[in-house]
């Protein structure tokens, strides 16, 4: 089945520009999601958009989405009762182990896949997590309870000093690294910040992947539009999420 | 067994080659696809300029078949240049496939790649519109002949393929057409045009309403298509293409009067491993039938022409 078809059950505002839409099935739903991988949202006479899962249960998707100005802007418009299709799910997510210490960074609209990375760690025996959101100011945070009752350590960022720490979430993350030790950074975000995470895994020789974007158009490995440039790598199915190492391996021609 | 074979004056290491606009618009996928045992790769189309394509929904995919209107995006043929050079460097052919939207087009964008290292041409046939003429232009064999001349003579000793439609009521005469005019060979077939609605959406499922039609729906199409060129063009090479997922449906081709197949819809399914599955399983038919090699299997006379 490539469209399971889904009605949109509510729409509730976040912050200015970012809602969270519930979805609930009106035929089979998508199989189980893994944090990290996404869906294709069909909106009638808007088009298709990638969606990191945020939340699933027997019969609903959640989604944060952010709006950008394109399709993203009919998609947190959404409302109670419109029917819409959804493909997938599809990619590879974040990988989780037992008895591991992770910090995660999340930006903005970044946070989806990482919140659900949360609650799936919180069944899993000897798992930690520092969850970090980062946001121009304090009315653009979100789901901060939502991750603190999931069993999350929850620290903030600003760029102006209205909420937690003043400055760049990377900043807060290297003032984490210095003072603790951490197995694994996981990063979901704008591309300047998961490459800025990038470094300081490497820096502090911490395990690192992040969930990348790309131009998502079919999803399955044809179109190649998602190329990961110069990897031979495909977003929508080795992605979105990458180690450092499938980054840098590939960079050397693998 | 050597299961190497001939495609005009190129040599390939297997009958298996990457199908234009596949993941082929970037280097570091067609060295992949090479280096998963791919024999040879089919660039996407490139053009003069840059292209957006459509946005999606692009593809659509049943058990059945499959349907794209992706909208020939790419970044034009300067940028393009680049890649064709470094996805040379594993020493497999590179077929860049050319489109354009004029005559002129296509043999600048011909010459542009041929003296980058194209180890071939394939001319896509089936853009929708061309200058001053309402019809699809693959389907005209006027317009096919005029367009593969300028092409070859803007190409040098490279070898040219031109890649038909299925959508005609006669693909002999646009086969015969190409060749006349100097093709080096055919690749036979590009999508057959369709539309598909989603009924709980009631909307299309592609943004541009309608498609091109690929996969296990398209196979028997392609296989005939093959077959009436074959007739027609006794020793024109051919590329069959066109829901290529086993070998069986290859040996479709192959017994249809292909030279060698091009794999497209299937990776979709079944990933770059799809290029290694096919060649195991080829050896181990002609192992099975008796064959000493791949070419003695093709060159069998067949009572079918
Ligand atoms: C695997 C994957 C998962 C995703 N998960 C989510 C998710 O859970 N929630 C969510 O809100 N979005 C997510 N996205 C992004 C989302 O799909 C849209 O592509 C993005 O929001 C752009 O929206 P648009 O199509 O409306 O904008 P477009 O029409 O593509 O662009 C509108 C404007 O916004 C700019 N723009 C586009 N994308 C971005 C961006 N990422 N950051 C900054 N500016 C941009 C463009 O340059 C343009 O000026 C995901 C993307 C991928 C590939
Ligand atoms: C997503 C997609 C994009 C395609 N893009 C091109 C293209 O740029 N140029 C071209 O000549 N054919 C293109 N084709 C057609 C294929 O090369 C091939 O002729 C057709 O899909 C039939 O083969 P298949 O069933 O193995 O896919 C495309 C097909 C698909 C599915
Ligand atoms: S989106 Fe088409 S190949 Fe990834």
């Amino acid at each position: 089945m490539w469209y399971h078809h889904y009605r949109v059950s509510s729409n509730t505002q976040l912050t200015s520009n970012i809602h969270r839409v519930v979805l609930e099935s009106t035929d089979t739903p998508i199989s189980k999601a893994k944090a990290g991988e996404f869906v294709m949202l069909y909106i009638p006479a808007v088009g298709e958009l990638p969606l990191s899962v945020f939340k699933q249960k027997e019969e609903e998707l959640h989604f944060v989405i952010e709006d950008y100005g394109g399709p993203s802007s009919r998609a947190v418009n959404l409302h109670k009762g419109e029917m819409v299709g959804v493909r997938g799910p599809y990619g590879r997510g974040f990988t989780l182990k037992q008895n591991t210490n992770y910090l995660l960074l999340a930006g903005g609209s970044g946070a989806p896949p990482l919140l659900k990375f949360v609650e799936e760690a919180q069944s899993t025996p000897g798992v930690s997590v520092t969850y970090l959101l980062g946001a121009r100011s304090a009315s653009e945070l979100f789901l901060l309870d939502e991750a603190r009752s999931m069993g999350a350590r929850v620290m903030v960022s600003t760029d102006d000093g209205s909420m937690g720490y003043k400055g760049l979430i990377t900043q807060l993350a290297e003032k984490l690294l210095s003072e603790a030790t951490y197995d694994a950074l996981y990063a979901c975000g704008p591309e300047q910040m998961l490459l800025a995470a990038m470094g300081l895994a490497k820096r502090f020789g911490v395990y690192f992947e992040g969930s990348f974007v790309r131009d998502v158009r079919c999803a399955v490995g044809v179109c190649g539009l998602c190329v990961m440039e110069g990897t031979g790598r495909l977003l929508c199915v080795d992605g979105p999420v990458f180690s450092l190492h499938e980054l840098e391996a590939a960079q050397h021609g693998g | 067994m050597n299961i190497s074979c001939r495609v005009g004056n190129l040599i390939l290491q297997s009958p298996f080659v990457l199908a234009s606009g596949i993941a082929g618009n970037e280097y570091s996928l067609l060295l992949r696809a090479l280096r998963s045992g791919a024999s040879a790769v089919v660039t996407k189309t490139i053009f003069k300029d840059e292209r957006n394509g459509y946005l999606p929904p692009i593809y659509y995919e049943s058990p059945n078949y499959s349907i794209n209107a992706v909208g020939l995006p790419g970044k034009g043929v300067y940028r393009f240049l680049e890649h064709i050079r470094r996805a040379k460097t594993l020493g497999k052919p590179v077929i860049v496939s050319v489109g354009g939207t004029s005559i002129e087009e296509y043999s600048s964008v011909a010459a542009a790649v041929a003296k980058s290292g194209a180890d071939g041409v394939e001319i896509n046939l089936s853009c929708p519109h061309v200058e001053g003429t309402g019809t699809e232009f693959g389907s005209d064999p006027e317009l096919v002949r005029r367009v593969v001349e300028e092409v070859k003579s803007a190409v040098g000793d490279k070898p040219v393929f031109a890649k038909l439609t299925p959508n005609t009521h006669s693909i002999e005469e646009l086969g015969l057409a190409a060749v006349e005019a100097g093709a080096d060979g055919l690749t036979a077939v590009n999508t057959l045009r369709g539309m598909v609605f989603d009924p709980v959406l009631e909307e299309p499922v592609l943004s541009n309403v309608y498609g091109g039609v690929s996969g296990r729906a398209l196979h028997p199409v392609a296989v005939y298509c093959v077959y009436a060129l074959r007739k027609a063009l006794p020793h024109t090479p051919i590329f069959g293409v066109g829901g290529v997922y086993e070998v069986s449906d290859a040996l479709d081709f192959f017994l249809a009067g292909a030279d060698a197949v091009q794999v497209g819809t299937s990776i979709s399914q079944r990933g770059y491993g799809v290029f290694e599955e096919l060649k195991k399983d080829l050896v181990d038919y002609l192992e099975r039938k008796g064959y000493a090699s791949f070419e003695e299997f093709v060159r069998k006379k067949r009572r079918w022409f």
